[in-house]
């Protein structure tokens, strides 16, 4: 349909439109009530429970300093408290970015710069998780067992054995289906940039 | 507060607009229904803001739009409803059965379109001339011009394909 022809339908529709308001009172009223902003909460709410899990695993590992009696368990329990202590606050920080776009003030060229930004910004992180999470899934192991009141040379003696070729395996078919979202999306991001740009 | 009447007689006087850009954003009619809603919430939150330097059309459009670009349509991501009725989202009788037909090729064509082009094409079957698409979306006069000739070229591609 070419653009003329489908403005002469758009007018005849719109003629349509106008002579049925079927929107009420009170459907109105109910769309401006408090009880629809728990939808923006329903999509932080699994987050903010991952941040939750987080430290309450990083308390475990901050209590259980004083049994990670070698320099290596250390530096493992430090880089897994670290790591799960970052990551959900940077997440949280770029969720927030994409949901607080301007929506009054801005007109419909500076909305589509702010959310593609603050969507890129949270590809970013994503993609950042993803890379650390492959080191936590390393070094939590031994911290794990530790905390638990299990001795960590059977770890490298037996568990080592499955544990990370199997991490290895599952981590690279899971990285490859993700990095082609990434870059999928990434370009959609890049191309909607430079549009805007011409 | 908003003034709750005065804001139910702008959002009556000006459903036609909600309905027609929720058509061409939302992916299917549940997401119709929740892109309306959505609308409707951030006008509610914005009606104290609007000024009447502007049209209330105008500023009905920005808002729309804007929250069109940011609205989230992953069924999973979705909250509770309220009770839009089906007969809002279905506003076509069985008889005009062969009008549908042709608007769901119309929606189908200006889907296809990005975001940018189909907030320009949108605009512009609205009746908008170049000034206050430009003042809508925020690029010049002429550049709205450049791109809605690219869009005509890009429709006529998709007519070939």
């Amino acid at each position: 349909m070419e653009l003329d022809e489908m403005k002469a339908l758009w007018t005849e529709m719109s003629a349509k439109l106008e002579g049925q308001k079927k929107l009420t009172d009170k459907m109105i009223i109910m769309m401006t009530q408090e009880r629809y902003q728990r939808r923006l909460s329903k999509i932080r709410t699994p987050e903010l429970i991952s941040t939750g899990l987080c430290f309450i695993m990083v308390l475990m590992i901050l209590f259980s300093l004083n049994k990670f009696e070698t320099p290596y368990l250390l530096a493992c329990a430090i880089a897994s408290a670290t790591i799960l202590s970052v990551l959900p606050v940077l997440s949280l920080l770029a969720i927030r970015q994409v949901s607080r776009v301007d929506i009054k003030a801005s007109n419909y060229k500076e909305v589509l710069l702010q959310y593609t930004h603050a969507k890129r910004r949270l590809l970013s992180v994503q993609k950042l998780s993803f890379y650390l999470t492959f080191v936590l899934l390393i070094v939590a192991l031994p911290v794990a067992v530790k905390i638990m009141g299990g001795k960590t040379i059977h770890i490298e003696t037996g568990v080592w054995l499955w544990y990370l070729p199997l991490g290895f395996l599952f981590y690279v078919v899971f990285a490859r289906w993700v990095y082609r979202c990434y870059v999928k999306v990434t370009v959609q991001l890049e191309d909607l940039l430079r549009e805007i740009g011409e | 507060m908003p003034n709750e009447s005065e804001f139910i007689r702008v959002i009556k006087e000006n459903e036609g607009i909600i309905f027609k850009i929720a058509i061409l954003y939302a992916a299917d009619k549940d997401d119709q229904k929740d892109l309306c809603q959505e609308i409707v919430y951030q006008l509610w939150r914005s009606f104290d803001s609007f000024r009447s330097e502007s049209k209330i059309s105008t500023w009905i459009y920005r808002i729309a739009l804007n929250t069109s670009i940011t609205h989230l349509r992953k069924e999973k991501k979705r909250g509770p409803k309220v009770g839009i009725d089906e007969a809002v989202i279905n506003r076509f009788d069985p008889e005009d059965s062969l009008m549908e037909e042709r608007l769901t090729q119309l929606y189908d064509q200006v889907k296809k379109l990005s975001t940018i082009e189909k907030g320009i094409v949108l605009l512009h079957l609205e009746g908008k001339n170049y000034e206050e698409i430009a003042a809508i979306t925020g690029f010049t006069a002429t550049n709205v011009g450049t791109r809605l000739s690219r869009i005509k070229d890009k429709l006529r591609a998709q007519l070939k394909d």
